[in-house]
């Protein structure tokens, strides 16, 4: 119960956060446009990251799947699998950051560029927060301490995970369209 | 979670004193990074009081600079950072912990019959959180202090030049944690923990106040984490979000701070309308009347808390159809806040009252929340608030609701529940002294304010005309008066725990299960799992000489168990 308040929490930062691009975004009275003609689109890579903070998702799945079926080598193996998968999404979302900086965006005369690095940034800081979760739950399996009976920490640990994913869509959708 | 028992030594030894929270380990260490909910609630009190004198401090500079026109002690600037810090302070330090971190933390468990939070190293590190927040504050002053008011309304806090708005931004940020994570255990405790017999309508008040006061805390407070974060990317990275020359909304901080900081108020007022319950119907002897409808009216404050923070901005450029709405739905929030009201006079209507310290400031609140609460008629009002927007008034308002009510509920509370945490009584005499000292200075100082606001003085000015002078100094004089009552308050309780008589267990006549514990509580608050009845059942108490307080008569208790019985049937 306190890890489901608790996803209420980040739900709220980001419903927040998400309400307030919209309210920028279609702000009536704006002076500057939204975007000049010569800023860069999104990259594709947000796209395949996407795909990868999906995988992940379904392999923290199985990895609680094999601990209630007691098998241990599996379960590691998959919460070891999302770890990488993880830190996999960091360094892509960084890329897009990358690419996005590359292509010189005007950061100093409207807000399009601005928004998507906020945005961005702080749904990468809620991954590597669920990163340090999920090396203590690999840590732990690799241990041998998750069985049938005992796998809280990973449904804990998931309820996290796939929360973040929610998020991302939602946020990915908003941003998607906001560069409309 | 497995424990560790090991025998202590002081069990085995039967000539030693029965263990309480307080001696049951000793050492800074044993205190500093105790699980035990008692110990980190009376850590909270600890701070939360010297944060209060701190914040009280700045209170009296600002009052004396304005004693005149222009100049007095200090410069315009400084005076800017001294409204500033005494409302930041007052605010982040003080009034949203109190009640729920501080006297919450104590009582909640104890009231509620467990032995501990649901999450005792969470609520540890919510402290530390609490004073790491505390530090930054303090570091802010030494970074060049914040002159931007406590609301840190964009423009002005993005571009002004003083060095704390960062650090003070980065304060408030952390103490945000503090406070969502006391939230989440409380309402964790409230589900899961309660012993076998404590249904939900059979809680105490005060716990339905903490209660819908914690979900108030983590439905809202995230958005001010996200408000800070972006005011502080803002101010370091200028990413133009409320800068329109971007195409941002200045109004849109407006927003985001008052859907935090409006449901705050309420995070300040409803444990104090909790701590208002238990103190009116203990002291009055007299069960509450309406618990239903006070339990329920805390959660609909809780829910109306959410949707109208509007009200804060009715000249900011809201479209009119917006400012209708949101003046519609302030109104409504009198509904629960009489219901409250009418239901504590009607608690007090007949009943065998006791003047005692805790009862005079029970007294005070529901003299003072029906001013401050009547008072928000006229400034919900949107023609009224369009002539007091910004002035005195407002200071007035809200100082009544927010010290009137919040902190004068608070101390009241902590009067209630200090033979409980001490186990020591304090003087009686000098208590109710104290009391009526603060409500004279309270009324000198503030309800002098209504009258400057009314006749157009605007808030936070430095200057004034001439003719405001008088009032000014009317209010400072009420402000020097209220020091004094605290001062006699403070006076009251380090005597007290120096030389106080011993508390017994039940020294008011109250109930709920706090009071069957001794005072003060042993470590794990219950030995066995205690009997719980309706806790604002008084009739069978009685006043037991040697005990010097009150105890379970075995015969009325017979006679009220048969009566509930014959009711059920």
């Amino acid at each position: 119960m306190g890890m489901w308040i608790f996803i209420i929490v980040v739900a709220m930062v980001f419903a927040a956060t998400i309400l307030g691009y919209i309210v920028v975004r279609l702000n009536p009275h704006m002076q500057v446009p939204w975007r000049s003609s010569s800023d860069a689109s999104l990259p594709y890579t947000l796209l395949v990251s996407t795909l990868v903070l999906f995988a992940s998702s379904a392999t923290l799945h199985q990895c609680l799947k094999c601990a209630k079926r007691d098998d241990t080598k599996g379960c590691t193996r998959f919460a070891s699998v999302t770890y990488w998968l993880g830190f996999l999404f960091v360094l892509l979302q960084g890329e897009a950051w990358w690419s996005m900086w590359m292509r010189h965006v005007n950061i100093d005369e409207n807000l399009y560029a601005w928004t998507f690095y906020v945005l961005t940034a702080l749904h990468v800081l809620h991954i590597i927060g669920g990163l340090f979760a999920l090396g203590v739950v690999t840590r732990h399996a690799s241990e041998g301490l998750y069985d049938a009976a005992r796998h809280n920490g990973i449904v804990l640990c998931a309820m996290y995970w796939h929360s973040l994913d929610v998020i991302w869509i939602a946020l990915y959708a908003t941003l998607w369209f906001g560069s409309r | 979670m497995t424990t560790i028992v090991t025998p202590r030594p002081e069990l085995l030894d039967t000539s030693v004193r029965p263990d309480n929270y307080l001696t049951y380990t000793r050492g800074f260490l044993s205190w500093a990074l105790t699980l035990d909910h008692k110990r980190i609630g009376v850590m909270y009190m600890s701070a939360v009081l010297a944060s209060f004198f701190v914040g009280g401090v700045f209170a009296l500079l600002l009052r004396t600079e304005l004693l005149t026109p222009g100049r007095t002690i200090v410069s315009a600037d400084t005076y800017n950072q001294f409204f500033t810090l005494h409302g930041a302070i007052m605010v982040f330090l003080v009034i949203i912990p109190s009640i729920p971190a501080a006297l919450g933390n104590f009582i909640l468990p104890i009231m509620l019959g467990a032995k501990d939070v649901a999450f005792p190293k969470l609520n540890l590190f919510s402290f530390y959180l609490w004073i790491g927040g505390a530090l930054f504050t303090l570091y802010s002053l030494a970074a060049g202090g914040f002159d931007t008011g406590w609301t840190f309304y964009t423009p002005y806090s993005t571009t002004t030049t003083t060095g704390g708005v960062i650090p003070v931004l980065t304060g408030v940020f952390i103490l945000g944690f503090s406070s969502i994570f006391t939230g989440l255990n409380f309402i964790v405790t409230v589900h899961k923990l309660r012993p076998p017999g404590m249904t939900w309508f059979r809680m105490p008040l005060f716990l339905w106040a903490l209660y819908a006061t914690a979900i108030i805390q983590v439905l809202a407070t995230p958005v001010l984490a996200i408000t800070v974060c972006l005011l502080i990317v803002e101010r370091t990275m200028n990413i133009g979000i409320f800068n329109p020359s971007m195409g941002g909304d200045p109004v849109l901080y407006q927003h985001f701070f008052w859907f935090y900081s409006h449901p705050a108020v309420y995070i300040m007022i409803v444990p104090a309308m909790g701590i208002i319950s238990e103190i009116i119907s203990v002291h009055g002897h007299r069960q509450i009347f309406g618990y239903r409808f006070i339990a329920f009216s805390s959660i609909a404050i809780a829910m109306f808390s959410f949707i109208v923070w509007g009200h804060h901005m009715f000249v900011s450029g809201q479209s009119g159809l917006m400012n209708t709405i949101f003046s519609l739905i302030s109104f409504s929030v009198a509904i629960p806040s009489a219901v409250k009201t009418f239901n504590w006079t009607m608690t007090l209507y007949k009943g065998t009252i006791s003047l005692t310290a805790p009862m005079m400031y029970g007294l005070s609140f529901i003299f003072l929340f029906t001013i401050g609460g009547l008072t928000g008629i006229h400034l919900a009002t949107l023609n009224t608030d369009v002539h007091l927007h910004d002035t005195y008034f407002v200071v007035a308002h809200f100082h009544y609701v927010m010290m009137g009510s919040a902190l004068i509920g608070m101390i009241g509370g902590l009067h209630h529940w200090w033979p409980k945490m001490t186990g020591r009584m304090y003087n009686e005499k000098a208590a109710i002294a104290a009391c009526i000292i603060i409500f004279i200075g309270f009324n000198v100082t503030f309800f002098t304010q209504f009258m400057l606001g009314s006749q157009g003085m605007p808030r936070r000015y430095y200057d004034y005309q001439p003719e405001f002078q008088i009032y000014h100094v009317i209010s400072t004089i009420g402000a020097y008066i209220m020091a004094c009552g605290f001062f006699l308050c403070a006076a009251c309780f380090v005597q007290s725990l120096l030389g106080g008589k011993k508390a017994p267990a039940n020294p008011w006549g109250g109930r709920s299960l706090e009071w069957q514990c001794t005072s003060p509580p042993p470590h794990d608050n219950f030995s066995s799992p205690p009997t719980v009845g309706n806790c604002y059942d008084f009739s069978m108490l009685r006043w037991d000489e040697k005990e010097q307080g009150y105890v379970v008569d075995k015969e009325l208790e017979a006679l009220a168990i048969a009566a509930e019985a014959r009711g059920h049937s």
